[in-house]
């Protein structure tokens, strides 16, 4: 009787873990697809690391720079130039769109634009961003308490690089 | 004995109203006598019978055997208390075990759906534990995050200002 009422009681549990595991995560597959492509510029900062970054000098940084950075817990961003548009439906098909929700959209005759959000109901949690033009395809994740107001002051305080930094980053 | 008094007898006995004794006659008259008149030789083997099934029991150990058949084997009898109150009660805890679970589970599914909608909607999120650092300088991991903020912030500006389907 013991052994039937475990069993019981186990089988609703696996149930709701199962449930839990699956929320996890369309777009981590996505990543580890392309992770090693060479047609991909992949650049990814895990939570250990955002930990250490408490260790780097902030004199010079922005507040709302540093407040948005160490809010965050990871970032994934990955890029390419080869079929763009190609990728860019094969990621939003792999998004799970009972988890995030669309916060922005902007279609224009050059490039689409998403900003989509998975929330807690108060604090966004994760924000996306999947860009496409003629020359590009960017997908880009952070997952950490994310502040959209201080994230939108972010380019008005900083002088803007452009992406190209990021291309030539030390590919993952 | 007559024909007449053996047929009233029979009717007598098929109403039901012969006394012990009567029986008694009736079947010593149809076990013993082989020249039983004709009109009353079918009742002859009704009486054959009856007395062949009297004398069938239940032969020894008849109670052991139907002790061990419904699982008190070894019980003192069946008004002995000690043999009817294990099974009995292991029969009892069963029930109340399998009305326990079925309780748990209950309460498990009413749980869930009493779980507020906001709980609800709102799971846990999962940080992938499997990101492996492109850096291993946090200066480097930081240029990198900053620039991806500046990317996402132009972008995120570029859109405001431009919406058509702003959300809050």
């Amino acid at each position: 009787m013991r052994k039937v009422k475990r069993h019981l009681l186990v089988l609703p549990l696996l149930l709701l873990c199962t449930g839990a595991f699956c929320q996890d995560d369309a777009i981590g597959r996505f990543f580890g697809k392309y992770l090693d492509d060479s047609r991909f510029t992949v650049v990814s900062v895990s939570p250990k690391m955002f930990r250490l970054l408490s260790k780097v000098k902030w004199d010079t940084i922005p507040a709302d720079l540093q407040q948005t950075v160490t809010r965050l817990q990871s970032f994934r961003i990955i890029s390419t130039e080869t079929t763009p548009m190609v990728f860019y439906k094969e990621a939003l098909a792999a998004i799970d769109r009972r988890q995030y929700e669309d916060l922005i959209m902007l279609r224009s005759s050059k490039d689409n634009v998403r900003f989509m959000v998975r929330d807690d109901g108060k604090v966004i949690r994760e924000l996306l961003m999947i860009a496409v033009d003629e020359n590009g395809f960017t997908l880009m994740s952070f997952v950490g308490d994310i502040d959209l107001d201080k994230l939108s002051r972010l380019s008005s305080d900083m002088g803007i690089k452009g992406m190209e930094d990021l291309k030539n980053a030390k590919r993952h | 004995m007559e024909k007449a008094t053996v047929i009233a007898l029979l009717e007598k006995y098929f109403e039901a109203g012969t006394t012990v004794a009567e029986e008694k006659v009736l079947a010593e008259y149809f076990r013993g006598q082989n020249d039983i008149d004709p009109d009353l030789a079918p009742y002859r083997d009704l009486f054959l019978y009856f007395g062949q099934e009297a004398e069938v029991n239940a032969g020894p150990g008849f109670e052991n055997r139907i002790l061990q058949h419904v699982g008190l084997s070894g019980s003192p009898g069946l008004h002995g208390s000690q043999g009817l109150h294990g099974p009995a009660s292991s029969v009892r805890t069963f029930r109340l075990g399998f009305i326990a679970a079925a309780a748990a589970i209950c309460a498990i599914v009413a749980g869930l759906f009493l779980v507020t909608p906001a709980v609800r909607q709102a799971p846990p999120v999962v940080v992938a534990t499997t990101i492996t650092d492109t850096y291993d300088n946090p200066e480097q991991a930081l240029a990198a995050v900053r620039h991806a903020l500046l990317i996402a912030s132009t972008h995120l500006n570029e859109s405001r200002r431009s919406i058509t389907g702003l959300k809050n």
